[in-house]
């Protein structure tokens, strides 16, 4: 049998882990509003598929680290606290700077 | 699954090899590196055979399609036109046998439209406007170029001629031209690292005229225009065309552009170039099916008016009595 329940199960999981989290992350700090749910999970998508490729390509060009499964998650993971890192920094801002002004 | 020894072979290295394994291999080859590395990325991840992969890879990007299909019409008419769209997909062969094929194109046929998404998104009224949508579709147009050649020759020429159509409008010229000028750029970077040269003349299918011509009906050769783009999306393309143009649609020469641009690429044979002509018309079905979408909207939204009329007019005649 060439695909078992086990290999869905990793593939959502690939799915979600290297694409859909990634391309939401990046779609939620850039706080763009007016989408329906097909719209956000479609955009997200194509975002994840921006963000995966560049990763894979940064590390499997000659000269790189290489393109091995530890490398992606942590590139991956280090990619998604970043972003989260700056939309936090972001709001930050944006809800301290009022207060200065009072 | 023409695809698949390369994939094997970035998972075995670690390394996106530059040189061909096919026909004897040992060559440089041509093949830009996003849906290879796509396929590859994910079988590291889940421990899935490159193969078995590629045919589920094939499945999400079908519903993606879909997707953006939605997304891209909702922007230019309605959420009603998107799904009218959708079911118009569903009957065109030449999508269908499209969104089922374990290929490059099938990315392409994503990544494409998620660039004229952005670009419609990007409402910037003053020109050298930097903003988010600018970003992102500068992005987008990148993961084309680096996606499939024949989806990027089809973005290229598409983005030329609506800048073309939006020379007073300097705003929308720059919102246009800047992720064409990403998407050239970006190619060219990556064809002088894989084949050491920005001329594309020296490819085997641009030097040897690769692809089959695409004439109006079928014949013992060819399946025709109108067999593979499916009879209800023709004249409900055209219904279409006249509404959006009825109703003075914001940025609906980008959906021209897009048509006129894959149909001169579909007839490049005419211009003496004869390469990937049938390869081409994919691309014009899915810009057709859109405007189709839209022109299916049209005819419900006029039949529901009439629908409406009549049952106001007997309510009126009903107050009257």
């Amino acid at each position: 049998m060439l695909i078992s329940s086990l290999n869905v199960i990793l593939l959502l999981i690939g799915l979600i882990y290297l694409i859909m989290l990634p391309g939401y992350a990046v779609l939620d700090a850039l706080r763009i509003r007016g989408l329906d749910g097909v719209e956000v999970l479609t955009i997200s998508f194509g975002l994840g598929i921006i963000i995966m490729t560049s990763e894979a390509i940064a590390l499997s060009i000659e000269g790189s680290v290489g393109l091995t499964t530890q490398n992606l998650i942590i590139l991956t993971a280090a990619f998604v606290i970043s972003v989260e890192f700056f939309r936090i920094l972001k709001e930050r801002i944006a809800t301290t700077k009022p207060q200065s002004k009072l | 699954m023409y695809h698949v020894g390369i994939e094997r072979l970035t998972l075995q290295t670690g390394f996106y090899p530059t040189e061909e394994l096919s026909y004897n291999g040992g060559f440089q080859h041509f093949y830009v590196p996003s849906y290879r590395l796509f396929v590859s990325s994910l079988s590291l991840i889940t421990g899935i055979d490159p193969m078995v992969m590629s045919g589920m890879i094939t499945i999400i990007t079908s519903l993606a399609i879909c997707g953006i299909i939605y997304a891209v019409t909702k922007r230019i008419s309605t959420p009603f036109a998107g799904v009218s769209a959708l079911f118009l997909l569903t009957l065109s062969p030449e999508m269908t046998i499209f969104s089922i094929r374990a290929i490059p194109e099938i990315l392409g046929l994503f990544t494409f439209p998620l660039t004229i998404y952005f670009i419609l998104l990007n409402k910037a009224n003053m020109p050298f406007n930097l903003n988010t949508y600018l970003y992102l579709s500068i992005f987008a147009a990148s993961l084309t170029a680096l996606t499939h050649q024949m989806t990027l020759l089809t973005l290229v020429l598409v983005l030329v001629l609506y800048g073309l159509t939006q020379l007073k409008n300097k705003a929308e010229l720059f919102n246009a031209w800047i992720p064409l000028a990403a998407s050239v750029i970006v190619y060219g970077i990556w064809q002088l690292y894989s084949l050491h040269t920005i001329s594309i003349f020296g490819l085997a299918q641009v030097k040897f005229h690769e692809g089959l011509s695409v004439g109006l009906f079928a014949n013992d050769y060819n399946v025709g225009f109108f067999d593979r783009t499916g009879f209800l999306v023709v004249p409900l393309f055209i219904i279409g065309i006249i509404y959006l143009e009825f109703k003075k649609a914001d940025k609906r020469f980008l959906l021209y552009a897009w048509i006129a641009a894959s149909l001169i690429l579909t007839k490049n044979d005419l211009l003496g170039i004869s390469i990937f002509m049938d390869r081409f018309l994919t691309f014009m079905v899915e810009g057709m099916i859109i405007l189709g979408g839209i022109g299916a909207y049209a005819i419900l939204e006029i039949l529901d008016k009439r629908v409406l009329d009549i049952i106001f007019h007997r309510n009126k005649l009903k107050d009257i009595s």
